[in-house]
């Protein structure tokens, strides 16, 4: 598969979106702003494209829990939905299937839906974090668009890697909204409409997109913008055996993005003694001078065993047609 | 029972004047006599020619016996974080020879649920332990928490017997903005007596300490697990999303349990200082209502809660104000019921149950002395008209 090709390239029209919620059955803020935007579809319809409303998980939203099985995030690489013992064998698996052939399919260079925003929510004070693949130049200008409307917006790079399991890559193009500090299972006010209107802009944006690309207009410019980008680096608890026997010290609790420097306290344990952060130790390689945390007691990642991620930060470019 | 009646006997008219008459709900056959009893009675005595000198009124008197077994539960829902947490860290290190009087029994009600990171298995643990669900459950309920919530009556239990542990404290998180409550069940007097002055101590060595009457009267159709104990506290700590470990909230919490197996401790060497045993008032929150979300006829929820309302729990909530928002029109919903206190505003399990907040009565209530004769008064409790 030639992904590259595969994106939407700024000169060309995005004729379907998709706006997905309940991928995490229990990110609620997220299930009800898609029932919101199902019930009133007026809000999300724009002139020169469709727009789709679904919810992913329907089982577990109905069980207002992350997954039923296994987590529905983890099931969209392409060599999984191709796999047919490996794509029927859980409820999310075949779940996968279904919203695949739905918005996708990841397997062919021409998806139904040119672009994907998959609602979620976290613990994590991320405020609205948008996620996406490092090479999307599509979904970086949408969301250079939102940051210049919200200053609270931050951009987050996906893993450089070959593919990826997530929702939104099953599209040409896409991204996640990650929304926090929100818990499982409440629908926390201002986040909500916070989100909405992002969503709405959004749409605004892409419609304006395709004015543009329709009058022919040629000029492109280039434009840069502030990203984080994982460093391939979390933090964990400390652990007696399996048992956390620490919580994220109160002075990095609600920090997402702020640089953690040489001696930062991380981790106050049960005893009140402070662990702090300690470059070599954490694994930290030498070449990212300053480092960010981010998903800091995000509650899912208590199994993944991950307290924290590291994140370093830089600037991407991409091309746009100019207005 | 941590009661025992001792016989008050007394001269007729000596300034000693006797407990408050009014009889507790679902009482302990406790007989208070009134000052108006014994004047009648010296009166019938003299009325007859009996010498005055030396009358006896025989009038039984509560007194605490000392608090012993104490249950001290975390993860009755398994993704309310702090309590597994203090508890996995008291059961490494326990710091029990502290308190030399009391029998201590740490656990984790529900495993289970724990593991899977999850409220609960198949139902609600702490839903599980009214009288008539204790006795439905002999008959095989196979679901997970039924089963467990027989053995945990066997263990801090049996619920109504006088082989139940004197006191269980059950440790909670909530998403909503609740501070450090303390919740109280059983509110029968006398206990609520050494309670309350209990509940007072904590208020002054914790912040935000909230207390709420959960029933008022007969609670043997409530269903939570504390009751299986002759007395019931719960910690409810938040703002915690659940799932999540947040330092202050469970710092708070330990701070609440170590304080008050310390004040148990003097309560029974009493050795309790004048100040801690002295009259007071203390504000408390009587719990009143439920509301629910405005719903749409297929069941899904019309509103959310208005961002004036959110995390304003225990703060007055008057006709006029925002109470919700429709999620369609936007529009705000203003609140047309009388006053109120409300609490669990935006609590995450109750969402899929409709139910938006609870509301509670705000009011003062007088704290008798507790006596160094260990003696208890029963509490005045305001009607709910």
């Amino acid at each position: 598969m030639d992904w590259k090709r595969r994106r939407t390239l700024p000169s060309s029209s995005v004729k379907t979106v998709a706006i997905v919620g309940g991928t995490h059955g229990n990110e609620t803020n997220g299930v009800h702003l898609a029932k919101h935007f199902m019930r009133n579809p007026a809000l999300v319809k724009r002139p020169s494209f469709e727009t789709e409303v679904l919810l992913s998980n329907v089982a577990a939203i109905q069980q207002n829990t992350r997954y039923v099985e296994e987590d529905l995030n983890r099931c969209y690489l392409l060599e999984d939905l191709q796999n047919d013992a490996k794509s029927t064998s859980t409820l999310e698996r075949k779940r996968a299937r279904e919203v695949d052939a739905q918005l996708g399919p990841k397997s062919s260079s021409e998806p139904k839906c040119d672009f994907i925003i998959d609602l979620h929510n976290t613990t994590a004070a991320t405020g609205v974090a948008l996620l996406m693949a490092p090479n999307d130049e599509f979904a970086h200008e949408v969301a250079h668009h939102l940051m210049s409307l919200d200053e609270t917006v931050r951009v987050v790079e996906w893993n450089d890697q070959a593919d990826w399991p997530l929702c939104p890559s099953i599209g040409r193009s896409g991204l996640t909204f990650e929304v926090g500090p929100c818990p499982w299972g409440c629908l926390e006010p201002e986040l909500f409409q916070q989100s909405r209107r992002l969503v709405m802009a959004l749409l605004d944006y892409v419609e304006k997109h395709n004015s543009l690309v329709a009058s022919g207009s040629p000029t492109r410019q280039e434009v840069s913008m502030k990203v984080f980008r994982s460093i391939g680096v979390s933090i964990d608890y400390p652990r007696a055996g399996e048992d956390p026997v620490g919580h994220v010290h109160p002075a990095l609790q609600g920090q997402d993005f702020r640089e953690l420097q040489e001696g930062d306290p991380i981790f106050m344990t049960f005893d009140g003694e402070e662990m702090t952060f300690d470059r070599k130790a954490h694994k930290v390689p030498e070449k990212y001078e300053r480092v960010y945390a981010l998903f800091v007691n995000e509650a899912a990642y208590y199994e993944k065993k991950v307290a924290l991620m590291l994140m370093s930060c830089g600037e991407a470019t991409f091309s746009k047609l100019a207005s | 029972m941590s009661l025992e009646f001792g016989l008050n006997v007394w001269r007729l008219g000596s300034s000693r004047s006797p407990c408050r008459s009014r009889s507790p709900p679902g009482g302990f056959g406790f007989a208070g006599g009134s000052s108006s009893a014994s004047f009648a009675f010296r009166e019938t005595a003299l009325a007859l020619g009996i010498p005055s000198a030396y009358f006896c009124v025989v009038r039984p008197r509560v007194l605490m016996r000392s608090i012993k077994r104490v249950s001290l539960v975390g993860g009755t829902h398994g993704n309310e974080l702090s309590g597994i947490y203090l508890v996995r860290s008291l059961l490494r290190q326990p710091s029990w020879h502290d308190f030399p009087s009391l029998d201590i029994d740490c656990l984790l009600a529900n495993e289970e649920a724990i593991q899977l990171g999850r409220r609960f298995k198949d139902c609600d643990l702490n839903r599980c332990f009214s009288k008539s669900k204790l006795q439905d459950l002999q008959g095989g309920d196979e679901r997970y928490e039924s089963r467990r919530a027989q053995e945990l009556n066997q263990r801090i239990g049996p619920r109504f017997s006088a082989e139940a542990a004197d006191l269980c404290i059950d440790l909670h998180n909530t998403t909503s903005n609740f501070g450090c409550g303390i919740i109280i069940t059983n509110t029968s007097s006398p206990n609520l007596h050494w309670k309350l002055q209990l509940c007072h101590f904590l208020s002054r060595t914790c912040p935000r300490v909230r207390i709420v009457f959960d029933c008022i009267g007969d609670c043997s159709e409530e269903p939570f697990l504390p009751l299986v104990a002759k007395n019931d506290l719960t910690f409810e700590l938040g703002p915690q999303a659940h799932g999540t470990l947040q330092a202050e909230v469970f710092w708070n919490q330990r701070k609440l349990v170590l304080q008050t197996l310390d004040f148990l401790e003097r309560l029974n060497s009493q050795t309790l200082s004048d100040e801690e045993r002295s009259e007071k008032t203390l504000e408390v929150y009587i719990h009143t209502g439920v509301v629910h979300y405005p719903m749409r006829s297929d069941g899904s929820l019309a509103a959310l809660i208005a961002a004036e309302l959110q995390g304003r729990d225990f703060e007055a909530l008057r006709p006029g104000d925002p109470v919700f928002q429709d999620v369609d029109k936007g529009d705000t919903i203003h609140w047309d019921e009388p006053e109120c206190y409300p609490m669990f505003i935006n609590e995450a399990a109750y969402v899929s149950s409709g139910i938006a907040f609870q509301k509670t009565m705000r009011c003062e209530l007088k704290i008798p002395e507790l006596k160094a004769d260990g003696s208890l008064s029963i509490i005045e409790l305001p009607s709910l008209n």
